[in-house]
């Protein structure tokens, strides 16, 4: 039973280190606190559900044309909306906030309050002995880390994955060196929320999903980033894993209700004994 | 008498030492000029006496009580303010409020002995020749202003010890010297100082002592004649900036 | 050359229109016989009041606290608790409140001290996150979503609560207007402007963040046990991220640090969302849309823009933008 539960933790674990990364790009990138973040992990499980379930759209497909138009979304808002206040943290708490409600508005009026349900990719379980493991999880699973990979790769390597490494160490510098900061704002908006609404994608035929479903992954997703500490992809991936395990072990010993409460005083915790986590540097 | 003791102090950042096993003392009443070429370790050094900073090791004696580490505001009130190398004011707050803030609440102050905390507040202001309204916004004031109000502030907890941080920076020479006549006053007044500056001539100008660092040590040390003969010294800044000394 | 009266501080044109609204509020109750002008104008004192204290935090002292509604919300359980099984004074009700949210403001405030702004504000979310989950998640003791009902009123008649909330308002306002004119509040206000320097000025800065931020807790939770009272009952939306955003938004509007905006800002969103009931439904939405707005336009809220306009109300300091 144990061994059950730290599997599903772990397999958990990865989506949420997928969230958790995102976060951390927008944090370490662009020195932005987007508190919305957890708003477009919520557009990613309802952008899906429509396409799966009122469109009848293969999943995979969906799951691509999901992150398309999130990306594009955080785009057009990074521009519109978080260029002007980028100077000013408070404003861009406040703005951040303020289209956080806005958005969970637009869900709950767009498609109404009901818990609603969706369809997983593969329905069926695989069964190891006394283990039960849901393709559906195992799927999630893979995907994601297959995008972390991905995502690092891409940083290494790429001349624009070089580029916003530079942003992220030293802005200045970056933008004395030619690069061209604004657009890698730009993109690193559009992926970092990308990232939360694939999050949601591969998470939603898990849960059920509602308008304010985005505050939990919000919390969470800084949660993991100040666990596990800024610049350090390793160390968000580790907190994934670790929120993932705690959050399955709260609701099978506790309960699913609590679910909320254990990782938030992790959290807390963390941030009196360690503002800058436990493996990168401090956010600020 | 010292009053002020540093012994052995120390302090790295990330594995460069901007203090390393520095030793001075202040005697009381007297002006004491720091100074040094750029990243000697000055700044460094009053972030350490008032709090600021934790040195790696070392004292800091003050009154034969080691406040190495003590909270920034403990040390004010036991007598020791600073100013910063960048004028540092509350912005959006008038000027009178500013030095409000951080009056003294003891009623047996050395300099200003007015009951009314407002009238001492417009005594102080009036001390450090402060032009502009006290109702005017500290954001909206030139650089001189800025200075004065800044040192007002720093005044206004009564303090033994004062340190200023570059206080002429970016001013003019009528501003500089009145700001010189102002340290020169307060010192009259019974006020130590320990002085870091750039402009040689305002430093020469008011300080009995002077103590010159280089790359976080005491490279010398004595009256300002005994330290501008000093080769080291010369060497140190030529060395690095040419810098004139007279 | 300034004039006596604006160099300290006074201005006699405000003065007088502020007196005459208050008598105009005085005198409504007789002027009208609409029950539902008076409940809606309670309300919108309700959320000024609440307002209030959340700029006092964020406005004044500068902590971004994305959880005031706990503080709110936890007066109103505290009242909820305790009637159920005691028969308590109601001004002893009010009281409690208020010191339990201090409490309250005490658990969270002192693990915070040492964390900067946006840690602060996610911290704060996050502690209010946690009891709106424990007001959801335990049944038993709070009943839920359904919450506490059937709560013994404080004041029956409607012009009584009128009278009442306006009471709350206006020693809230003029308690706010005596401490920021005090040395203690301006050493609040330093802890906004560079908390460095305010250490530097001999302030305990520590010290000064744990008891503002206990005396905007204590408003808020005495405001928050007489919405308890006034309505009769308490849900967890008392403790909610939309209301918490709900006093942001009405503070951004009348403009953060202006301690009168936060007036203007409550009753015109009160009002809208009261009496434009086709609207309800989108009243969050609306809120947030201002508020983007606003933030892009201009950050000094609506007030910010009538000061521009209307030399009248400026209270005699020159404020650039």
């Amino acid at each position: 039973m144990v061994l059950q539960i730290l599997i599903s933790g772990l397999l958990l674990g990865g989506i949420y280190a997928l969230m958790g990364l995102g976060l951390s790009l927008t944090l370490g990138v662009m020195r932005i606190v987007n508190l919305a973040h957890g708003v477009f992990y919520a557009l990613g499980s309802f952008v899906i559900y429509s396409f799966v379930v009122q469109a009848k759209i293969n999943s995979f497909l969906a799951l691509f044309f999901t992150f398309i138009i999130i990306f594009f979304l955080g785009i057009v808002i990074e521009r519109i909306l978080l260029k002007p206040v980028r100077e000013s943290e408070m404003n861009v708490m406040i703005v951040t906030f303020a289209l956080a409600i806005f958005a969970e508005q637009c869900i709950r009026l767009g498609w109404g309050v009901m818990y609603r349900s969706t369809p997983p990719f593969f329905r069926g379980e695989l069964k190891i002995g006394q283990l039960f493991l849901d393709y559906q999880r195992m799927l999630a699973f893979g995907i994601g880390m297959a995008i972390i990979v991905g995502l690092v790769i891409a940083l290494k390597k790429t001349k624009l994955g070089k580029a916003t490494r530079m942003v992220q160490q030293n802005y200045e510098m970056a933008m004395l060196l030619g690069i061209n900061v604004n657009f890698v704002s730009m993109l690193v908006y559009g992926l970092g929320v990308g990232l939360a609404a694939l999050a949601g994608c591969l998470l939603a035929p898990l849960y059920l999903i509602f308008p304010a479903m985005g505050w939990t992954p919000l919390l969470m997703s800084f949660a993991i980033v100040i666990l596990g500490g800024m610049g350090s992809i390793m160390g968000t991936v580790i907190g994934g894993f670790l929120f993932g395990l705690t959050t399955l072990l709260t609701s099978y010993y506790i309960s699913s209700g609590m679910v909320n409460v254990v990782p938030f005083l992790a959290m807390i915790i963390t941030l009196i004994i360690r503002p800058g986590g436990f493996f990168g540097k401090e956010i600020f | 008498m010292a009053i002020l003791k540093v012994s052995n102090l120390t302090k790295s950042f990330k594995g460069l030492t901007a203090v390393s096993n520095l030793h001075f003392n202040v005697e009381e009443g007297e002006v004491l000029g720091l100074m040094g070429p750029n990243g000697a370790g000055k700044t460094t050094v009053i972030n350490l006496i008032t709090g600021f900073l934790k040195p790696d090791s070392g004292t800091i004696s003050w009154h034969n009580e080691n406040i190495a580490g003590m909270k920034p505001h403990r040390i004010v009130h036991r007598g020791i303010t600073r100013t910063f190398q960048q004028a540092r004011v509350f912005p959006n707050i008038s000027i009178f409020d500013n030095v409000i803030v951080g009056l003294s609440q003891s009623d047996q102050t050395r300099l200003f002995s007015a009951p009314d905390p407002k009238q001492r507040v417009l005594d102080i202001l009036k001390f450090v020749e402060m032009k502009t309204k006290p109702s005017i916004l500290a954001k909206d004031l030139p650089q001189d202003e800025l200075r004065r109000l800044e040192i007002a502030r720093a005044i206004s907890s009564d303090p033994k010890l004062l340190l200023l941080d570059e206080p002429v920076s970016g001013l003019t020479p009528e501003e500089s010297d009145s700001i010189a006549d102002i340290i020169t006053r307060l010192n009259k007044a019974g006020i130590t100082l320990l002085i870091i500056e750039h402009v040689m001539r305002m430093l020469m100008k008011v300080s009995h002592r002077l103590v010159v660092m280089s790359s976080g040590t005491k490279l010398s040390e004595g009256t300002p004649e005994e330290v501008r003969k000093d080769p080291l010294v010369a060497e140190a800044y030529l060395g690095k900036e040419g810098e004139e000394l007279a | 050359m300034m004039s006596k009266a604006e160099v300290k501080g006074r201005n006699p044109i405000r003065a007088v229109s502020v007196f005459l609204l208050l008598c105009f509020a005085a005198a409504l109750p007789f002027l009208t016989q609409k029950q539902y002008l008076l409940h809606v104008i309670i309300l919108a004192n309700i959320l000024a009041t609440f307002a209030l204290s959340w700029d006092f935090l964020a406005g004044f002292m500068g902590q971004l606290n994305l959880g005031h509604s706990m503080f709110f919300g936890i007066g109103a359980y505290a009242i909820g608790f305790i009637t159920m099984a005691y028969q308590i004074p109601p001004i002893l009700g009010l009281i409690l409140g208020g010191l339990i949210a201090v409490f309250l403001s005490f658990i969270v405030g002192i693990p915070c001290l040492r964390l900067r702004g946006p840690y602060y504000a996610i911290a704060t979310l996050a502690f209010s996150q946690v009891l709106f989950t424990l007001a959801m998640g335990l049944p038993k003791l709070t009943g839920s979503e359904e919450g506490i009902t059937k709560i013994p009123k404080f004041i029956v008649s409607i012009k009584g609560n009128y009278y009442f909330s306006f009471f709350l308002l206006v020693a809230a306002v003029v308690a706010l207007k005596f401490l920021f004119r005090s040395k203690f509040g301006k050493r609040l206000i330093s802890l906004r402007e560079d908390e460095r320097l305010s250490e530097a000025a001999g302030i305990d800065t520590s010290a000064y963040k744990i008891i503002g931020a206990a005396m905007s807790a204590f408003l808020a939770g005495v405001v928050g046990a007489y919405n308890c009272y006034y309505h009769g009952n308490v849900t967890p939306d008392m403790l909610s991220i939309s209301l918490t955003f709900s006093v942001v938004a009405v503070v951004v509007f009348g403009g953060i640090g202006t301690l009168y905006g936060a007036i203007p800002g409550a009753y015109v969103l009160t009002f809208l969302n009261e009496y434009l009931y086709f609207l309800m439904n989108y009243r969050l939405l609306i809120y947030a849309l201002v508020i983007m707005l606003m933030l892009l336009y201009s950050s000094g809220g609506l007030l910010g823009l009538v000061r521009e306009r209307l030399k009248v109300f400026e209270n005699g300091n020159t404020q650039s933008k």
